[in-house]
């Protein structure tokens, strides 16, 4: 053995010994960490959520809590609730519950047309046979008869009344469940015309990144319909917060999910505003009101608005979307115009109506002519509290241009 | 005859059979690798034998292998063991490597930018297998080099290895000394996190200082890229960490330890002539070959080494991440690194030109120079009194400058402040979030007693709400409830001694704890709570010296004297003079995923 002096271990096969542990020791740890690194980097990545929420939260609270409340439910007036079932939802209940009732209104409507014409058919088939036996033997008479005679007897016999009664009779109680529904839901807020938020900004992202650009540049804009315009607070957009304190309020709004989608629009103090609903400048909208008559408006003349303004009108109001789109809610807004010179003004119940006393009667007094086929106490009848005389026009003048 | 037309080994096959070729072309395979050792002489090393071969095959690699040729082939017996040297100089160089390595791993992930620094950091944490692992050695490898470095400075300095012919040595090992400073402190701003942005402003700040004017300004300029510390001062600190300030450590150190080989370890002083330097003229019977030994014995160190180092992160050492840097925000307590600390002392003392400045700059001087100041032969300690006795007056000195660098000494903040940031600190943990999630209970609690129900004592009639609003309101009157036994109690009993330790100037003074619930979540996943801490107390008259006065009180003892003013008093609105009260506090939110409370205990 060589003389090894002072050494750690003096002897030298205990030396190595120890060498060799040490070493295996270590790397039996570091295997062991790497065995459990998957876990401890979700644990961390958790842990950091939740801290950034926390920031988030002490964010919101010193800087949005202002305006848009300190539990995020709104300021009535002032900005709208972010703990709101509006931006959590992905379909606003009380639109599913009025496109159900509308297509049960539906499907009865056509089961009573069906059973109508089947009465019809029955009554014309007795004619039929009590003309038949006036009309004279092989006259031309007699002939058009007899087919008449066939085919309404084929098309009565081909009709099963029974079935086609206990279907209408099944409806009944669905619709009246349906209806049941949405007026409890429109009691709790919901309004059926309104779309939920990424629906109504026809945002296509995911809810996180609406957000995100929300609070990064503001809303630039929106002095036009509430007091206060929301302010950009993305440094990138010139504001004081930093992307990662952006991304901490989002995920603090978010953390609201559970919360707000459990929530009713009447237990937030403060809903989402479209530009066309104002407020600073609706504040200053003289409206028609629910009372305004169209045949006095009609006189006074309705012409000269603006057909880009009506579009853009329409869309904000969710005309399209919500009802005229395909004819199955409400008439389709493609080929309105030549519909009401072409039928509308024709069934006397709208005699001496011009198209623009049509329209603004249409819009403003709803259910004062219901186009057959069509249900009434459907559309909303409370236009008139939200469009001026100039937004009438301007929608005149747009579905004047759908022929 | 060979088939090629040049020898090789099909000859030896020919002319010895496989066999013996094979196992001759293996040894020689060795032998050229170890520069030197066979297999044999490998046999010999490993089972402790003396070599059978001469000249010595062991002494070979020193003179032909490239990083053997550094290695002294012997040492003196009596610098093997931990005295004199303490392994300290091996112990920094190991620190070094173990920086390099970690330090290349953690670059892959990391951008030196503002934007994407602290994200980086998150990802390592979050996102790299053994990115936490690396990033805690990494640190702590920093931490261990500064200290290893010092301490070997303070050993070299204690046994007078400075003395001729090592002054050189000790000159360079001084330029290690402070590159390491610098690459510790360099490497501080990096994560750029409160702590990184805060320290090293504090840091720079003092070159900013440097008289006169204009040398100031440029040399902050030079080193932050701008006045203030942004995206440029990070990639400067970058580029000083990662290229410059290692390059110029790998230099030195190849000096350093040059000239270490070059003169010999010195040997402990007791054992040498005086003004004789007999650590190169070792006797055969003191010598101790660097194989099978030293080498040995530095790969057991080695191991034994990082067996700890691996240990201690594990366990008991995790580089800290605060929040993200804010030029807008200063936490409270905010500090220089613990190395800089007797800097920021220093400070503290008086004029930071002098202090900050001149000072330090004089001792770095005196330090590297120190050999051609102190030219006595002797290096024992018995002949050395002045030397050693002003080393351990400098250490001490450090040592109190370090305490006194610390946000305990010379800073004044108020009370309630204190109390805030001691209950739930803007960094770190505390008291407050270490609270399991679920232990607390909703309701609002006061310190002036926490084991029943009862009226707040102070009422603060007709305050005005601030824009962000504290809970409760105390411009009402507030019920206190019983604190829960509990852990939630014993976080109101240190809330209520943080008020007794703090509230000497905070008359009256009743601490309040707000909980309620800010979130719900299903399942109660990621719940969050609010929680509301404020003080409310009674402000006191100060004298023009900003002490307290004092009065006698109805009862007849010494009170402190309170600042009055007419004030609403009741809820009809009557008013009187009444004593100003003054409300402070802070709002904490705490989600159950987070990890302050232990997550899931």
């Amino acid at each position: 053995m060589l003389k090894a002096g002072r050494v750690l271990v003096p002897n030298f096969q205990n030396r190595v010994l120890l060498g060799i542990a040490t070493f295996s020791g270590m790397l039996l740890l570091v295997f062991w960490i790497a065995v459990n690194e998957p876990g401890r980097m979700d644990v961390f990545t958790q842990q950091y959520h939740g801290r950034s929420i926390e920031n988030g939260a002490a964010t919101f609270a010193n800087n949005c809590a202002t305006c848009h409340g300190p539990d995020a439910r709104g300021i009535t007036g002032k900005a709208p609730a972010l703990n709101n079932p509006m931006l959590f939802l992905k379909d606003n209940p009380a639109k599913v519950a009025a496109a159900k009732l509308s297509d049960l209104q539906n499907q009865q409507n056509t089961l009573k047309s069906q059973i109508d014409t089947y009465n019809k058919n029955t009554q014309d088939l007795a004619a039929a046979t009590e003309a038949l036996k006036k009309a004279a033997p092989g006259s031309a008479d007699e002939t058009a008869l007899k087919k008449q005679i066939a085919d309404l007897s084929n098309q009565v016999k081909n009709f099963d009344l029974a079935n086609t009664q206990k279907q209408l009779d099944a409806l009944t109680p669905q619709v009246q469940a349906a209806q049941a529904d949405l007026d409890k839901l429109k009691a709790q807020g919901w309004d059926p015309n309104r779309d939920t938020r990424l629906a109504e900004v026809k945002w296509g992202g995911r809810l996180e990144d609406y957000l995100t650009s929300t609070i990064i540049s503001g809303r630039p804009v929106s002095a036009a319909y509430w007091p206060q315009p929301m302010p950009a607070w993305g440094q990138q957009a010139g504001g004081p917060m930093r992307p990662d304190e952006v991304q901490d309020v989002v995920a603090y709004i978010m953390n609201f999910h559970d919360m707000a989608v459990n929530l009713t629009p009447k237990d937030v103090n403060q809903q989402f505003k479209l530009p066309s609903e104002g407020g600073a400048a609706a504040a200053n909208k003289q409206v028609l009101g629910t009372n305004a008559d169209p045949k006095a408006l009609a006189q006074a003349g309705l012409g000269g608005g603006d057909p880009a303004a009506g579009e853009a009108l329409y869309t904000s109001l969710a005309c399209g979307p919500a009802c005229h789109l395909a004819g199955q809610i409400a008439p389709a807004t493609k080929g309105t115009y030549t519909r009401i010179v072409n039928e509308r003004l024709k069934d006397p119940a709208n005699a001496n109506k011009t198209p623009e006393e049509y329209i603004a009667e249409s819009i403003l007094k709803p259910n004062a002519y219901v186009v057959p086929g069509f249900t009434a106490g459907v559309m909303p009848q409370d236009f008139g509290n939200k469009i001026d005389l100039q937004d009438l026009k301007n929608l005149i003048a747009y579905l004047e241009t759908q022929k | 005859m060979s088939v090629l037309p040049i020898p090789s080994f099909l000859d030896d096959v020919k002319e010895k059979g496989i066999r013996k070729a094979t196992l001759e072309l293996i040894d020689e395979s060795v032998e050229r690798f170890t520069a030197g050792l066979n297999i044999q002489d490998i046999r010999e090393v490993l089972r402790g034998e003396a070599p059978s071969r001469r000249p010595n095959p062991r002494l070979t690699p020193h003179a032909d292998a490239f990083w053997m040729h550094m290695r002294p082939s012997y040492y003196h017996q009596a610098v093997t063991g931990i005295y004199p040297t303490f392994r300290l100089g091996w112990l920094s160089t190991y620190f070094f490597v173990v920086e390099i390595i970690t330090g290349l791993f953690l670059m892959i992930f990391y951008t030196p930018s503002p934007e994407a620094a602290y994200q980086n950091m998150l990802n390592i944490l979050s996102n790299v297998p053994l990115g936490q692992f690396v990033r805690d050695l990494h640190r702590l490898g920093a931490e261990g080099m500064v200290l290893a470095v010092a301490l070997h400075t303070i050993r070299t300095f204690a046994t007078g290895s400075f003395k001729k012919p090592r002054q050189f040595t000790w000159f360079s090992g001084m330029v290690l000394l402070l590159c390491t400073l610098f690459l510790s402190f360099s490497g501080y701003l990096l994560p750029w996190d409160q702590l990184s942005f805060w320290a090293v402003t504090i840091g720079t700040s003092m070159a900013e200082a440097a008289p006169p004017e204009v040398v100031g300004t440029n040399v902050n300029l030079l080193l932050r890229g701008a006045p203030d510390i942004g995206a440029g001062g990070l990639l400067r600190f970058y580029l000083l960490h990662v290229f410059l300030l290692p390059m110029l450590v790998a230099i030195f150190l190849g000096v350093h330890y040059y000239k270490v080989v070059l003169h010999g370890a010195s040997l402990p002083p007791q054992l040498e002539e005086v003004g004789q330097d007999t650590a190169k003229r070792v006797p055969m019977d003191k010598r101790v070959y660097f194989t099978p030994d030293i080498l040995t014995n530095e790969l057991t160190w080695l191991g034994l080494t990082s067996f700890i180092m691996v240990v201690a992160v594990i366990w008991f050492f995790h580089a800290p991440l605060e929040h993200h840097a804010n030029p807008q925000v200063t936490p409270l307590h905010t500090t220089a690194p613990w190395y800089f600390l007797w800097l920021q002392g220093m400070l503290k003392l008086g004029d930071k030109v002098f202090w900050g400045l001149v000072v330090p700059t004089v001792l770095l001087v005196t330090f590297m120079i120190w050999p051609y100041l102190d030219v006595s032969p002797s290096r024992r300690y018995a002949h050395r009194r002045f030397g050693l006795s002003l080393m351990l007056l400098f250490i001490t000195a450090m040592l109190f400058l370090t305490y006194m660098g610390t946000p305990r000494f010379g800073v004044d903040t108020a009370g309630d402040q204190e109390v805030a940031q001691a209950l739930a600190p803007v960094e770190g943990v505390g008291p407050l979030r270490e609270l399991p999630f679920d232990a607390w209970v909703n309701g609002t609690y006061c310190t002036d007693d926490l084991t029943k129900d009862h009226a707040l004592p102070i009422v603060d009639w007709g305050a005005q709400q601030p824009p962000v609003p504290l809970y409760p309101d105390t411009s009402q009157p507030v019920t206190c409830q019983a604190v829960p036994e509990g852990r939630l109690r014993d976080l109101m009993q240190t809330y209520k001694d943080l008020m007794v330790r703090w509230g000497a100037r905070l008359p009256g003074a009743v601490g309040i704890l707000h909980v309620q619930d800010d979130q719900k979540t299903q399942n109660s996943a990621q719940d969050l709570k609010r929680i509301d801490i404020k003080i409310i107390w009674y402000l006191a008259a100060l004298d023009a010296n900003n002490q307290l006065q004092y009065e006698t009180g109805p009862d007849g003892k010494q009170q402190v004297k309170l600042q009055t003013v007419e004030r609403q008093i009741d809820a009809n609105g009557n008013k009187a003079v009444a004593p100003v009260i003054q409300t402070s506090g802070k709002i904490v939110f705490v989600n159950r995923l987070s990890e302050y409370h232990g997550g899931g205990e």
